[in-house]
């Protein structure tokens, strides 16, 4: 039960971070709920095909078509993500207003949550398609699912809902003024944290290998696989010993991030001075 | 200008297969500062992961089928990797 348990924790949890991080973003905005589990249920989907054809997709592509497939996935994550705080950047003020005055953001919220259900759908497929591979394996190779190998899945999956709620509920304590800045935030260490994941991937299948020096060596302070190490690698893209050439992405999709913000911000309207 | 010469960049290939959820051979040996191709093919009839946290890789190997995941240039030292899939399935690449 417990390899199983362990397992199945390992993979969902990242995904319950984001999910989390997804639910704090959107919280007060009508339907959200419905949307993310569209998300989560679009992902376990995809997962089970992704696991299906796993066989097939990872003769594609001379052999990379797993990296191809994960870097890409995550690019759209990317995408998703800066979209989502583009638009917040320019409508988060009308968002806010509509919260104030219906006590929930109705029309304006909801072009936002396609986009974040999106990025759910996808941290669930990529994690979900290895937990249905092992599932499947051990169900496999002991001639039928064993009783403790299910409680096992299941806890482990119960854990990840613990995760996703505790990530959630410590995010909403943040007062609402600094909540847009907060979640921007964090949404643009997400996204910046999966383009240097891509670049990993592409960097292991042989695709890209300029720049592929280590930087730095932090493994001694924080090794990337500890339980610590995974969860800021999935907040904030931590690794241990980047290439320079996910540093640079890193880098450069915060910049970018931020500068496209910047470029499509609500004007700002002045206050009317008293006389 | 030098003709045939051999690039200084091309990986070392090295062969590791699974069978009966064991890695064989169990421990490999590759040159300190080339990269390494590392070829993982799986007899078993389940999916393995091929992973390791010393060298960063992860790549899914279902079964029959060869995986080939690359190892950027390493510094002398041992380096671990397993089967996520099942961890007592473990092995280990040495770089003298």
């Amino acid at each position: 039960m417990l390899p199983s348990l362990i397992i199945v924790f390992r993979e969902v949890f990242e995904a319950g971070l984001i999910i989390g991080i997804v639910m704090a973003v959107t919280s007060g905005v009508a339907g959200r709920g419905l949307w993310v589990v569209g998300g989560v249920a679009a992902g376990v989907l995809g997962a089970c095909i992704v696991a299906l054809f796993a066989g097939g997709l990872s003769q594609l592509f001379h052999g990379s078509g797993q990296e191809l497939f994960n870097a890409s996935i995550l690019g759209f994550a990317v995408l998703m993500l800066g979209w989502h705080n583009v638009w917040m950047a320019r409508h988060g003020r009308e968002l806010a207003a509509e919260m104030r005055a219906a006590g929930q953001a109705v029309v304006e919220g909801s072009k936002s949550l396609a986009a974040l259900a999106a990025v759910v759908a996808i941290a669930v497929l990529r994690e979900g398609s290895e937990v249905v591979l092992f599932l499947y394996g051990v169900a496999a190779a002991e001639g039928g699912a064993s009783g403790g190998m299910v409680v096992g899945g299941v806890i482990g999956l119960g854990l990840g809902a613990v995760v996703c709620l505790l990530t959630y509920l410590g995010l909403v304590t943040i007062p609402t003024r600094y909540l847009f800045a907060v979640t921007s935030t964090l949404i643009a260490l997400l996204a910046a944290g999966m383009a240097a994941q891509a670049i990993a991937f592409l960097e292991q299948a042989d695709i890209l290998t300029a720049l592929d020096q280590t930087v730095w060596d932090t493994s001694w302070i924080l090794r990337d696989g500890s339980f610590l190490g995974r969860a800021l690698h999935t907040l904030i893209g931590y690794v241990d010993q980047p290439t320079a050439m996910q540093l640079i992405v890193y880098t450069a999709t915060l910049a970018i991030i931020a500068f496209l913000m910047k470029v499509f911000a609500a004007p700002h309207q002045e206050r009317p001075r008293a006389a | 200008m030098q003709a045939d010469a051999v690039r200084a960049d091309e990986p070392v290939t090295i062969t590791i297969t699974i069978k009966d959820r064991q890695f064989d051979p169990a421990e490999v040996h590759a040159p300190a500062g080339k990269p390494i191709a590392l070829s993982v093919k799986n007899l078993d009839s389940i999916a393995a992961e091929f992973e390791s946290e010393a060298l960063h890789v992860e790549k899914v190997v279902p079964p029959g089928r060869e995986a080939v995941v690359r190892v950027r240039p390493l510094e002398p030292g041992r380096y671990n990797f397993f089967d996520d899939f099942h961890r007592a399935t473990q092995g280990v690449l040495v770089v003298p």
